[in-house]
């Protein structure tokens, strides 16, 4: 029961990080009228990431760590002049505060970059759409 | 006459109190006015449940209608993403054609889509396919609805050309001209959620037979949810702007 309560909660988190990368594109794409880069950093140890480990998030989950399913940080999400994203992007969100039966995945997909939410039991080392997660 | 013994009127009186069905003759109106504690009680813990019950009933239904806001404002987003891409990168082709195909036509890996919308670049320098797939085995968590919308081509420009070159520009668009003869062409997954019953029509706007089609009209059908229909699959037109 307390499991299945942290798992909802982690996934509030993950849909936070959703809404923060969304929202993070769209500066990236105004600011990049005016410069080159077209980038984000994904890494919430990185001041200049919209994912903010120090962040007071609104599912109340701190520390939350952002890492690749092979557990090393992520590289920046890179955006084409035209918006897109070439290269999908797996990450994988856990909080050690949150004592889960697994992590959530989010998932960004190639061109016009959706974001999809799935799920990785504890144990596992990929990221499953098979599983019980689903997307958003 | 036979004296009784002193205990005898006391235990005539128990026996008569035990053949009594009440204790002393109480008034039935002065009985019935009002409830007793146990039963205000067991009313007002009734009453809580049901008010509970309705309560949580109210939230449930309020969440449920939240998110299926969320689903069906997310679809539209991405529904009008989609044709904006669309649309701008058929104004860079040159020409437009409908399927079906044949593997051979189709330059990407999987599945050849049906129904399909064909654009050629200039000079046939280039091929992109729109085109409805079925969701893959394995895909199941990761795309919703049984349909997906996917592109078959040469994947757009990282950055911009530096210096501009016009030229290239007419030629490729946005377009990668070093990956336009790739094989096999990447394919992207541009929207799921489609329904299995043409999520798809193509209607070219000139017969193919007298020239390059120039103008094509969609329809792309989108479900917001399990049990409906995104009301936004209405048509849209297409159109080459460049001239070869």
């Amino acid at each position: 029961m307390v499991g299945f309560y942290e798992q909802r909660r982690l996934r509030s988190a993950a849909l936070e990080v959703i809404g923060m990368i969304q929202e993070k594109r769209a500066l990236v794409m105004a600011q990049r009228l005016t410069s080159t880069g077209a980038c984000m950093s994904l890494d919430p140890a990185d001041s200049s990431s919209p994912i903010r480990a120090d962040k007071a998030m609104t599912s109340g989950v701190i520390d939350l760590e952002v890492k690749t399913e092979a557990g090393a940080n992520p590289s920046p999400l890179c955006f084409t002049p035209d918006g897109l994203v070439l290269t999908p992007i797996t990450l994988v969100l856990s909080s050690p505060a949150v004592a889960s039966q697994g992590d959530w995945c989010v998932v960004v997909t190639p061109l016009l970059a959706q974001p999809h939410l799935d799920w990785r039991p504890n144990g596992q080392t990929g990221c499953r759409f098979d599983a019980a997660g689903g997307s958003l | 006459m036979t004296g009784r013994r002193p205990m005898a009127p006391t235990l005539w009186r128990q026996a008569r109190a035990w053949q009594r069905t009440t204790p002393f003759p109480i008034n039935r109106l002065e009985r019935s006015n009002g409830f007793s504690l146990v039963e205000l009680m067991i009313v007002a813990g009734l009453t809580g449940v049901v008010l509970a019950g309705l309560g949580a009933l109210t939230l449930v239904s309020d969440v449920q209608v939240g998110r299926r806001m969320n689903s069906i404002q997310e679809a539209q987003e991405q529904w009008g993403r989609t044709v904006a891409f669309i649309q701008k990168e058929v104004a860079v082709a040159a020409s437009l054609s409908s399927g079906p195909l044949t593997s051979a036509d189709y330059a990407c890996n999987g599945d050849v889509p049906d129904p399909v919308l064909v654009l050629k670049g200039p000079n046939n320098l280039w091929t992109v396919i729109y085109g409805i797939r079925n969701r893959a085995v394995g895909e199941e968590g990761l795309y919703r609805g049984p349909k997906l919308l996917v592109r078959c081509g040469p994947q757009p420009l990282t950055a911009d050309r530096t210096p501009p070159n016009p030229e290239l520009t007419a030629l490729y668009g946005h377009l990668d001209e070093t990956k336009a003869n790739l094989s096999p062409q990447s394919q992207s997954v541009l929207l799921d959620r489609l329904p299995a019953d043409t999520p798809l029509q193509v209607l070219l706007l000139a017969d193919p037979a007298n020239g390059p089609v120039h103008d094509a009209q969609l329809t792309i059908t989108m479900q917001a949810g399990a049990d409906s229909t995104y009301a936004g699959d209405q048509p849209f037109r297409v159109h080459v702007q460049s001239t070869p």
